[in-house]
């Protein structure tokens, strides 16, 4: 119990601002809204899409029993 | 175990069942190769918006270069989503009978080509107007964009074309007019995004 209360202490109090790009930082406020976004767009895209493909080919899996057609002809 | 109860014992196995593929390798592969493309214009367009995000003022088109037609391009996107609609038909239309497939096939590759050529007479008014790849980044990235959609059009014309041709011949398969109208399909789907994003 005492780790887990260091550890929670130690999270709350050292961690800082990371400039880990030193491009990504504009004044101006429409700037930092592109980057966010686009960043959470590059970042999520993605995953929609490999996520998307694995539904659709448990749905088609699902359709297609081991005897059936599978209506591509 | 001596050979003969062996034997016995993959006899009495039951028959393996032939599964059918969930999707054809050519759809696969085609939408392996789509989502690298889909990632490559998500990366064009975040780039474009950043930059157009950093214009002072937000002045967009910047000062001295041209306006975007905007008007006359969404026809044109009018006329690429009709194509895209005519291929869904194709698709139908093939399933019943190869036959008939040809018709709305022509006409979707009519509709696209009207689209391409219809950028080139828009691209040559554009350059005549002064907007090049090097008069300003608002410029550099139009052609980039715009010039990429392009391209991947012409490619997937050209391989609808290789359809018509076998499908006049009764040799096209349905995977491969799967596989074709997947990549078109790509092309008519990601251009209103790249219209609303560039154009607008």
């Amino acid at each position: 119990m005492p780790v887990f209360a260091l550890a929670l202490l130690l999270l709350a109090l050292l961690p800082d601002v990371a400039a880990a790009c030193p491009v990504c930082f504009d004044a101006r406020d429409e700037n930092r809204q592109a980057f966010l976004a686009t960043t959470v767009f590059l970042s999520l895209f993605p995953l929609g899409m490999v996520t998307g493909v694995g539904m659709w080919i448990r749905k088609r899996s699902r359709e297609i029993g081991p005897d059936q057609e599978d209506g591509w002809e | 175990m001596s050979a003969h109860s062996a034997t016995a014992n993959l006899e009495s196995r039951p028959e393996p069942v032939r599964r059918e593929k969930l999707i054809p390798n050519g759809v696969m592969g085609m939408l392996m190769f789509i989502f690298t493309e889909l990632m490559f214009f998500g990366g064009l367009i975040s780039a474009h918006t950043i930059v157009r995000s950093q214009v002072a003022g937000q002045m967009w088109p910047p000062f001295g270069q041209p306006r975007l037609p905007v008007e006359q391009t969404a026809v044109n996107t009018a006329a690429l989503m009709a194509s895209g609609f005519v291929l869904v038909l194709t698709w139908f239309a093939f399933r019943r009978d190869p036959d008939r497939a040809r018709i709305p096939l022509i006409i979707s590759i009519g509709l696209g080509a009207f689209f391409v050529l219809f950028q080139g007479a828009e691209w040559v008014a554009l350059l005549g107007e002064g907007l090049t790849m090097t008069s300003s980044t608002y410029g550099g990235f139009f052609y980039l964009i715009v010039g990429a959609h392009g391209l991947h059009a012409l490619g997937a014309l050209v391989a609808m074309g290789w359809a018509w041709y076998k499908l006049d011949r009764g040799q096209l398969t349905g995977h491969q007019l799967a596989t074709i109208s997947a990549f078109w399909y790509f092309v008519v789907l990601v251009w209103p995004l790249l219209y609303w994003r560039v154009y607008l």
